[in-house]
């Protein structure tokens, strides 16, 4: 498809209405940068942006602009906070990169393996054969970056709405760069995407947006401001509705894990 | 030569924590922001939280806005919109309140200067155009679609259609309110 076929389907996706899957497959062109479907979303954004002019005009009541203008001015500027703002992440990617492979490579050979002997093809004996050597090369990877990876924090996330599903988080020692991987999980429903959060205390940070891609993976990288010290801390996936970005988690908890 | 700052240039004081700046986009967009909550939140109430919750939501995170990816209000009608389905499908009760008569006495004295006015209604006649002739059966599902952030399958059950219809009602809809709105 090209960018002008895609400029329809990204007004649909503006006004939240586009299949799951479809959103997903768009949401990654426009990740990689496409200038003219990044056009496109403005175009179509601005045009929704219009639509509540079409309602029947009514005014907020005098006094609440007062009331907004004095809690804006006891409220300090929110830390830096970029959910898909990159920089400094090599010690977070090789490490993550690594374990990626060990996912996937290990959940491949799983299943392989686990097919009766009789019934392997020449093939399918090649590829338990190539998994092998793929994990013993990560194996042996990972041993070497675990130098690296001292003060560094994991979670990992697990969940009975996804008995199949597992997902990784690497933290930095200051917990100021963060990286997602997960593997084995469902598309979510219709109408919704997963939403990942940092959970502190009472503080529910949202950290992302992702859908699954057709073999159940996705990551996701991400910045948050320093927490305090002290507590735990923990992740959770759950479903939301695709039409980010959002507050507070309302959807279904998938998988969820404490920071080690 | 008009002094009367933009958009563009209050939102960059709204990040070096200008107040003045704040209120001015509040004169400018809050009753456009209020117009959305009643007509997602049918509360007027909970209308109000929400233009509590945007316009501080631009005040603490105003790095967030990004000028290279369109206007303020497409920022603020967005980020508005967001919020308020937000808040609909987490509200525990619906359509507590009503709107009460007193809006009228807001209306009427409420300040909001001539060139935000100016502005407000010639879009407003341009999208009213627009949206006037459209299908009524894709208007309707535009706007359930839009206003109150059902998918297609919620709106093929609402309104008893197959689900294809709906799908195509919306994106035929979209399509052409966009093309409408260009001609203008």
């Amino acid at each position: 498809m090209d960018c002008v076929d895609r400029r329809d389907l990204i007004l649909v996706y503006a006004a939240g209405v586009l299949e799951p899957a479809e959103a997903a497959d768009l949401r990654q062109h426009l990740a990689a940068g496409c200038p003219q479907c990044a056009g496109y979303l403005a175009e179509a954004e601005a045009m929704l942006a219009l639509l509540p002019m079409t309602l029947d005009f009514r005014w907020p009541p005098i006094g609440l602009k007062q009331t907004i203008l004095n809690r804006a001015k006891t409220q300090s500027p929110a830390a830096e906070y970029s959910p898909m703002r990159i920089g400094g992440w090599d010690r977070i990617i090789l490490p993550a990169a690594v374990a990626a492979v060990l996912a996937v490579a290990l959940t491949l050979l799983v299943v392989k393996q686990f097919q009766p002997a009789s019934v392997r093809s020449p093939q399918d004996q090649k590829t338990i054969a190539d998994l092998h050597t793929q994990l013993l090369l990560a194996d042996g990877r990972l041993a070497g970056v675990q130098q690296s990876l001292q003060g560094m924090k994991f979670a990992e996330l697990t969940g009975d709405a996804q008995p199949a599903a597992v997902g990784h988080v690497f933290l930095d020692t200051d917990m100021k760069n963060w990286y997602f991987f997960t593997c084995g999980m469902k598309p979510a429903p219709d109408g919704k995407t997963y939403e990942l959060w940092l959970i502190h205390g009472d503080q529910k940070i949202p950290a992302g947006t992702f859908d699954v891609s057709g073999n159940g993976t996705a990551t996701l990288l991400g910045s948050i401001p320093p927490l305090p010290a002290g507590g735990t801390v923990s992740l959770a996936v759950t479903d939301e509705p695709a039409t980010g970005p959002h507050q507070v988690p309302t959807g279904n908890l998938q998988i969820e894990g404490v920071v080690e | 030569m008009s002094d009367t700052p933009d958009d563009y240039d209050l939102m960059a004081r709204i990040e070096r924590r200008d107040p003045d700046a704040l209120g001015a986009m509040y004169d400018r967009y809050g009753g456009l922001i209020f117009m959305l909550g009643l007509r997602i939140l049918h509360d007027r109430g909970e209308a109000e939280e929400l233009i509590s919750d945007v316009f501080l939501e631009i005040w603490r995170c105003a790095q967030r806005y990004d000028p290279s990816r369109g206007a303020p209000m497409t920022y603020l009608v967005t980020l508005g919109r967001s919020r308020a389905i937000d808040r609909q499908r987490s509200a525990a009760s619906r359509s507590r309140g009503h709107i009460s008569s007193e809006v009228t006495a807001d209306m009427a004295s409420a300040a909001l200067g001539p060139p935000a006015t100016a502005v407000f209604e010639e879009s407003a006649l341009g999208v009213r155009s627009a949206l006037v002739v459209l299908d009524p059966a894709h208007r309707q599902a535009v706007e359930l679609a839009f206003f109150d952030g059902l998918t297609h399958t919620q709106i093929a059950e609402r309104l008893n259609k197959p689900l294809g219809t709906i799908k195509t009602y919306i994106r035929q809809g979209l399509i052409r309110l966009r093309d409408s709105i260009r001609k203008e």
